[in-house]
């Protein structure tokens, strides 16, 4: 019987080599993974079957995290540049998200660096992001490596346009380019289907970060700007050529600009309201700068708002915290100063960004912190303030603390005393402390060693008739706990350096009523007094002269929430109330219910009286919304002073 | 059931050869391990390894009697392993004697460690061929494994552009 061999003889069995290219890809990928980027690179090039697998393992070695889609370029290796042609022939690529750090090279090379990443860009659907560090390319200018760098400079705005260029024709928000010393300007054209209006204001809706280096290399960068200029052709504005405004200071070397391109997220917005008329608030926070000369990162996501009738709900991808997030981790915060994070009540439903961002931050030089967001975790804060102890020099901390609730003074006090009880701060100077949480604080001063603070100043704002009277019965807790605090202060303040300036608000004036203190020198009224509370305060020193305001040399009185002409009434009572300020040299008035007319009747007579009230007094200054007058006293009494023209009405 | 130490497996190669292995030598392999658990009943006969031939297989066996007895990696530590192992190519000395072999029985190696998963025979099998490959140029690595070039002229002068990227540092 025949019987069919058992097994036909095996296909293995014919001579036949078995190469590196027949073993399956896992296996490949297996092998090359313990490749360096060079060998990967080199392999790639050796033939078809071999040359993906290497891309793909380059790729996913710089790819961040676990999440697609995020590209970063920014690794300390010597050359990223063998990445990335790599990355631009890898055609299964999606990167949304681009990190480059720029190192240094020459003109040339960084063109062509440029040139690869615009075609990565191109062949993605849609980018999310795109982040530029030039920063070391110039601390390499700077310690010779790169010597030639400056005058590649202008070679390599091409491939910085491209690149910029095609990642907004991806839909591009979030553009950022760190630019540094050494560029003397930077120039980058807007695309051509962008309204030249719209361009002007670009980061005013947006997370807006301008920071520089310590380095105090004026001849370098004394002009140092990014603008942004408008190639549109329909509209020949010439102020379309927009200077984004950048309060970088002569001294600053290090420029960071974050800019999230207005006209994008605009015409996404135009879209979404059937091309309404849309308008940005394009306040600027540049002029609240509180110390100019420095660093600063100014945080206000919410300055979007759409001005028009109706509501609109910006989308909420534009905001996110995570974006934010993602946004200040990639951020080195080096050179950062200033902080000042001053969220805006629309951006509640951001406020809990706050808290993911600050445990993220260290900045080591960081000197003015300030916190005024609505709502606080003293969890959160203290840490960050514990973490910058060393370097700050002026800590605000104004946000408004509700008087009742779970967050109200009292329940914050227990808080804060666990959080930042005994803290050290060798530099402080400046302080800033909420209102309604003066227990606290008094403990937090107390217990603290700060030897270098010089000025300490407390909001207390009008305390609500319903939650406490304003006659104050003195077991009140709060209004007790404040004098003990003044008090306190005026002993803790007294023996540091000069007289320090302390702004009370009212109802802490009024609780000075009656005691005696002698370390103010200035007084500062914000807040909104009505006339009749000024009329109340005159009767009262007229009845009982009050002498702790003896000391005071400046006054500053801001009424709001009057309506009419009260500039009767305001300079009426304006000399009684200020007989017991026997120093006062300095008044400044903020009010929009002055009127110069008013004012200018005022006879040779008053001014005399005003001065025998207070005989040092120098300055008067008003300060309308408009318009604002400086009067010296001698120029009052003698008639002379320059008034301004009365306004045209319509 | 408790397995003897002793207990002897029959094995069967593509080529008709049979092993007889103690069966804590082929546990080596994680594919005969579970098969052996697999089966209950004791079987005289052969296990069929397809894909293995006879003498890769008296090599994969060569490797397994050597290193019998030592812990297997365990799936959790596969993982940790994969992160320090990465990018080490540190072969032991028995090791590296051992995979001393001609191409094709390097490769025939791999691919037998593979099916019959055995980790630590295929890293060493794979950190070879890494070694191998380190450091040298494209013309090298197609001299060393005998590849034809396929890339057109023009693929040619773009790689080469790109190379100069990757060889000027």
């Amino acid at each position: 019987m025949f019987t069919p061999p058992a097994d036909p003889p095996s296909v293995n069995a014919v001579e036949e080599t078995t190469q590196l290219t027949d073993l399956p890809t896992e296996l490949l990928f297996q092998v090359f993974a313990l490749l360096d980027d060079l060998d990967l690179y080199r392999l790639s090039s050796v033939c078809h079957a071999l040359h993906e697998i290497p891309l793909d393992i380059l790729f996913n070695r710089y790819r961040v995290g676990t999440s697609q889609g995020t590209l970063n370029l920014s690794t300390s290796r010597p050359r990223p540049a063998v990445l990335l042609p790599a990355l631009h022939r890898a055609l299964y690529l999606v990167v949304s998200k681009i990190f480059v750090d720029v190192l240094p090279s020459s003109g040339p090379r960084l063109v062509a660096e440029f040139g690869m990443l615009k075609d990565t860009v191109v062949r993605q659907t849609y980018s999310e992001a795109l982040w530029i560090n030039l920063t070391s390319v110039a601390w390499a200018n700077e310690n010779q490596i790169a010597g030639q760098y400056h005058a590649d400079l202008e070679e390599l705005r091409p491939g910085l346009q491209g690149l910029v260029d095609a990642a907004l024709e991806k839909g591009c928000k979030n553009l950022t380019i760190d630019a540094a010393i050494g560029f003397k300007s930077l120039y980058l054209d807007t695309p051509a289907s962008t309204p030249a209006a719209e361009v002007t204001t670009p980061e005013a809706f947006s997370f807006r970060l301008v920071a520089s280096a310590t380095k105090e290399d004026e001849g370098l960068n004394s002009d140092t700007r990014i603008e942004s200029k408008s190639s549109h052709p329909d509209k020949v504005n010439p102020s379309s050529a927009a200077t984004i405004p950048g309060e970088f200071s002569r001294r600053t070397s290090n420029l960071t600009k974050r800019m999230s391109l207005a006209s994008k997220v605009l015409n996404r917005l135009k879209r979404l309201v059937r091309k309404k008329e849309v308008g940005l608030a394009g306040e600027t926070l540049g002029r609240e700068e509180p110390q100019p000369q420095s660093t600063s990162m100014y945080i206000s996501p919410t300055r979007l708002q759409p001005k028009y009738e109706g509501r609109v709900d910006i989308p909420a991808d534009l905001f996110t915290p995570t974006w934010l997030n993602w946004t200040l981790r990639i951020t080195n915060h080096t050179n950062l100063v200033n902080l000042v994070i001053r969220p805006t009540r629309a951006s509640m439903p951001y406020h809990d960004m706050w808290y993911n961002i600050l445990p993220n931050i260290y900045a080591p030089h960081l000197e003015h912190f300030e916190f005024s967001a609505r709502r606080l975790t003293v969890e959160d804060l203290a840490p960050f303030i514990r973490r910058h102890a060393e370097t700050l020099q002026s800590l605000n901390l104004c946000f408004p603390i509700p008087t009742a609730g779970p967050e109200s003074g009292p329940q914050l006090a227990t808080k804060w005393t666990t959080a930042i009880y005994k803290i050290s701060l060798p530099n402080l100077r400046c302080l800033q402390l909420p209102p309604h949480s003066i227990p606290p604080f008094l403990r937090f001063l107390k217990t603290s060693y700060l030897p270098s603070l010089e000025r300490v100043t407390i909001q207390v704002p009008l305390v609500e008739p319903s939650t406490h009277s304003f006659e104050g019965s003195k077991s009140s807790g709060i209004e007790h706990h404040l004098d003990d605090a003044l008090e306190s202060l005026g002993k803790l303040i007294k023996a540091k350096v000069g007289s320090p300036p302390i702004i009370l608000y009212p109802d802490a004036m009024y609780r000075m009523l009656g005691k005696e203190r002698h370390w103010f020198s200035s007084l500062s009224l914000y807040c909104s007094i009505t006339i009749g509370w000024l009329q109340t305060q005159a009767a009262r020193s007229t009845s009982s002269p009050m002498k702790q305001f003896r000391t005071i040399e400046t006054l500053c009185v801001s009424i709001s929430g009057t309506s009419g002409d009260h500039t009767k009434e305001i300079f009426t009572i304006l000399p009684q109330f200020l007989s017991t300020m026997p120093l006062l040299k300095y008044v400044y008035c903020h009010s929009g219910a002055i009127s110069f007319e008013a004012m200018r009747r005022l006879d040779k007579a008053y001014w005399e009286g005003f001065q025998r009230a207070c005989p040092k007094m120098e300055t008067v200054q008003i300060q309308l919304p408009t318009s604002g007058v400086r009067f010296e006293m001698e120029d009052l009494i003698n008639g002379t002073a320059w008034w301004p023209e009365r306004p045209k009405r319509r | 059931m408790a397995a003897p130490a002793t207990q002897q497996i029959k094995i069967r190669c593509n080529d008709e050869k049979e092993f007889t292995v103690d069966r804590d030598v082929l546990e080596r392999s994680v594919l005969i391990k579970n098969m052996l658990e697999d089966v209950t009943e004791q079987q005289d006969a052969p296990i069929p390894l397809p894909n293995v031939s006879g003498p890769v297989m008296a090599k994969v066996l060569e490797y397994c009697t050597h290193h019998r007895g030592e812990p297997l990696p365990s799936a959790d530590t596969e993982q940790s392993q994969d992160e320090t192992r990465k990018r080490t190519t540190d072969i032991s000395e028995w090791d590296q004697k051992f995979i001393t072999v001609d191409q094709e029985m390097l490769f025939e190696i791999i691919l037998a460690a593979n099916y019959l998963d055995i980790k630590s025979l295929l890293d060493v099998g794979c950190k070879t061929v890494a070694n191998m490959i380190k450091g040298k140029t494209p013309e090298e690595i197609r001299k060393l494994f005998n590849i034809v070039n396929d890339f057109t002229p023009e693929e040619e002068a773009q790689i080469k552009k790109e190379n100069e990227w990757a060889e000027d540092r």
